[in-house]
């Protein structure tokens, strides 16, 4: 591809915010986005900005008794939009933007901090019950649904006696009918697990030998296709989930980017070959993934096993000289994404060109 | 001649990082290396400037090792994100007002449709239940303890190696060959409901969820699963028929070689849309494929009219008219006959009308002797058409030395 038609990423609008900023979400349907974190005094805080006349315009401060570390919308419906919260005390709180006072849901679910959040079943994606998962340091992965008081759905603990690994990131996927549902974790030690809810089993578990940041399904609501898991040490795995090999498990291609800790990844929603990492040096690189010619092939067993394709870089910026630590796009308009880092600054940004890929 | 060539004197002589020999950071060293890791790290001793600064063989070495790696992990730069000076005035315009537009339209759908519906309508007697309450699973740190492998197959002495048998070996080679790879997992694809529950769902809602069905199935035909393709058009079209998930879904068909559902689909945007370009070009090959050549004729032309630079629609007359020669129908034929490779290019779709770029060649390139005096004959009045058809080529030929 030309340097003409190499999609472009643009820094639309940045703000300077006065708070340490973990994570920040778009709300669907609309050109507004939350930024969640917490106060030098110690409170959390979730802030809802939108987009006017180009610039940035605080619609409402919402200050809570916890830091809050994590958010998602992905478990509520698109005429409620609330939102999900995980916060340092291992609760998970579900608010209601419009009357933030008193929480929809809350619960003390995790003994530590909740790390990780992610919701399925909301918005349109994904069938079946809507459904939150968090991922603590205590080391346990626990999935809630909102109309299911106190108690998680599904929890998976370390056994007994085992030494527990923080759980950095969790990921909801195949979620394409009403039964299935796959949960992924991953841990700081690098362990990556699949854990199959319909049959509430342990579907599949490697190693990639360094801690877990991000995981992310390239799409939740199909059957699944590609996992992105991105880690320390500037490396980042995508794994074809088509074809699962008894011993071999997924095949997997691997890539360095970044020079320095892989923080997150997120998929294009309108494009699931296109994905953003983002990195410990400020730096965001745009990746497309292609398939091979063969998605799978026999070995000599004459067992199936999959065939990873490749993955090759359309574009790099460099946006602070902070880890930039949370990702979203637009689930509205093609190439518009927020992101934050920890330079306490939040920005927009728009990536061009990206529907001629 | 390689870097552990030169003799190394603690530094003397060669870079700090590295250590390369400075010999090697010179012009016809750097055209001469062929050595992708040795000139990336050239490279990275030049770029950091700390043997000094050398922008034109810096530059040098770039264009060097983008024509030998393009896809060098040493080639990629830090920037800084792209400001309106990177754009033409045009495209800055364009991207700034697009975004504008965007915010403003989707803030009036946002008071309009949020605002009004205060009381939110109780969806959750649609939602299947609880997952089964409180499962606990355990999970142990232990990989999968590997199984012994089975005993290989080949024969490992004299004794067995006498018993082992070519013929069969080699034939049983060849039937693993000939199977098909095929990703294995398509049990999902029944497991997906093709119908979509659409009850309570306002149209804003039933437009949203039909996109995504469609973009989904877009998704599947890019990377090849058509049949799963096929599904989430399905899915589409239960909550929203629309004209482009039904063209997508015939081309999906198309691949498939369903000719007969394709068909069926393609009615369906024609009846929606008369005229629709892509569906006349697919009802063609479906009517090519089910050997009904003149209707396949007719829509081909229908096409030409509209747009007469259509490669696809040059392309599949010719090959409509080659199988018309080839049976033997009474029917009347236009020829627009041009001399040009036939090659089959099926593209996928989304509302933006993209191409894929997947062909695939359908190499026919042979040109019988009638096909040629076809097109040189393109002016006879039809009567004169038919009756050479008939013709066996002997008498083609001694036709044409009357004219």
């Amino acid at each position: 591809m030309s340097a003409f038609e190499k999609p472009q990423i643009i820094a639309h609008i940045q703000k300077g915010l006065n708070y340490t900023v973990f994570d920040c979400k778009w709300v669907p349907c609309s050109a507004k986005f939350v930024t969640m974190g917490n106060f030098a005094r110690g409170t959390g805080v979730v802030q809802l900005y939108e987009i006017q006349h180009g610039d940035l315009k605080l619609l409402r401060e919402i200050e809570k008794a916890k830091p809050i570390k994590c958010g998602t919308f992905g478990a509520t419906s698109l005429q409620q939009r609330y939102l999900a919260t995980g916060d340092f005390a291992g609760n998970l709180h579900i608010w209601n933007l419009e009357a933030p006072e008193i929480p929809v849901y809350s619960v003390k679910g995790h003994k530590e901090i909740i790390n990780t959040i992610d919701g399925v079943g909301g918005l349109g994606i994904g069938e079946g019950a809507p459904e939150i998962v968090t991922g603590s340091r205590d080391g346990t992965v626990k999935v809630w649904d909102p109309r299911q008081k106190d108690d998680p759905v599904a929890n998976m603990e370390p056994v007994q006696g085992e030494n527990k690994r923080d759980c950095w990131t969790v990921a909801f996927g195949n979620a394409y009918n009403q039964e299935e549902r796959v949960v992924c974790a991953g841990y700081d030690n690098g362990d990556i697990k699949l854990f199959d809810l319909r049959n509430m089993s342990l579907r599949w578990e490697t190693n990639i030998k360094n801690g877990v940041c991000s995981l992310e399904f390239d799409r939740k609501d199909i059957s699944m296709n590609k996992l992105v898991a991105t880690s320390l040490e500037g490396k980042f795995h995508v794994f074809d989930m088509r074809t699962q090999h008894p011993t071999k498990g997924f095949a997997s291609v691997s890539e360095k980017a970044h020079k320095s800790t892989v923080w997150q990844v997120r998929h294009l929603p309108q494009n699931r070959e296109l994905f953003l990492t983002a990195g410990g040096t400020g730096s965001l690189h745009l990746w497309k993934y292609e398939y091979p010619i063969q998605r799978s092939k026999k070995d000599s067993e004459g067992v199936e096993m999959g065939v990873a394709g490749s993955v090759s870089l359309l574009q790099n910026v460099t946006l602070s000289t902070q880890p930039i630590s949370s990702l979203d796009w637009s689930p509205d308009k093609r190439g518009l994404c927020i992101c934050s880092s920890f330079d306490q600054m939040v920005r927009v940004l728009i990536v061009t060109k990206l529907h001629k890929i | 001649m390689t870097a552990k060539d030169y003799p190394s004197f603690w530094g003397f002589g060669t870079t700090k990082m590295f250590k390369i020999p400075v010999e090697h950071l010179d012009f016809k060293y750097i055209e001469k290396c062929s050595d992708v890791k040795h000139l990336e790290k050239i490279f990275c001793v030049l770029r950091s400037g700390e043997e000094g600064y050398y922008p034109e063989l810096t530059e040098f070495c770039e264009k060097r090792l983008k024509g030998l790696a393009p896809e060098s992990r040493a080639l990629r730069k830090d920037k800084p994100p792209a400001t309106a000076s990177s754009f033409t005035a045009e495209e800055w315009r364009h991207i700034d007002s697009d975004i504008k537009s965007w915010v403003s339209e989707i803030k009036k759908e946002d008071e309009v449709y949020f605002h009004e519906t205060e009381t939110f309508p109780a969806m959750e007697d649609n939602l299947p239940p609880v997952r089964g309450s409180n499962s606990r699973l355990h999970v142990s740190k232990e990989k999968y303890s590997n199984s012994r492998p089975t005993k290989k197959k080949i024969p490992r002495d004299y004794a067995e190696w006498d018993k082992f048998d070519v013929e069969k070996e080699c034939s049983k080679i060849d039937e693993d060959y000939k199977e098909k790879t095929v990703v294995n997992n398509k049990s999902y694809l029944s497991k997906i409901e093709t119908r979509i529950g659409t009850a309570g769902l306002t149209e804003k809602e039933k437009t949203c969820l039909a996109t995504r069905e469609k973009e989904k199935g877009n998704e599947a035909f890019n990377s090849g699963d058509y049949e799963e393709a096929v599904m989430y058009y399905t899915r589409s079209i239960s909550v929203l028929p629309t004209v482009v998930a039904y063209n997508n879904r015939a081309q999906a068909e198309l691949k498939l070689q369903n000719w007969n559902s394709a068909f069926w689909d393609c009615e369906k945007v024609l009846e929606l849309e008369p005229g629709n370009i892509k569906a006349l070009l697919r009802r063609a090959t479906t009517y090519k494929h089910q050997n009904k050549l003149q209707e396949a004729l007719e829509d081909l032309n229908k096409v030409l009219n509209v747009e007469p630079d259509n490669e696809l629609a040059k392309k599949t007359l010719l090959e409509v008219e080659r199988d018309m020669k080839n049976s033997e129908p009474a029917s009347k034929t236009q020829t627009k006959g041009t001399r040009m490779v036939i090659q089959e290019v099926e593209n996928s779709e989304d509302e933006g009308g993209k191409d894929s770029g997947r062909t695939h060649k359908d190499g026919s390139g042979v040109k019988s002797k009638s096909s040629l005096l076809f097109w040189f004959f393109k002016n006879i009045p039809f009567y004169m058409m038919s009756w050479l058809k008939f013709s066996s080529t002997t008498r083609i030929l001694s036709l044409s030395n009357f004219f």
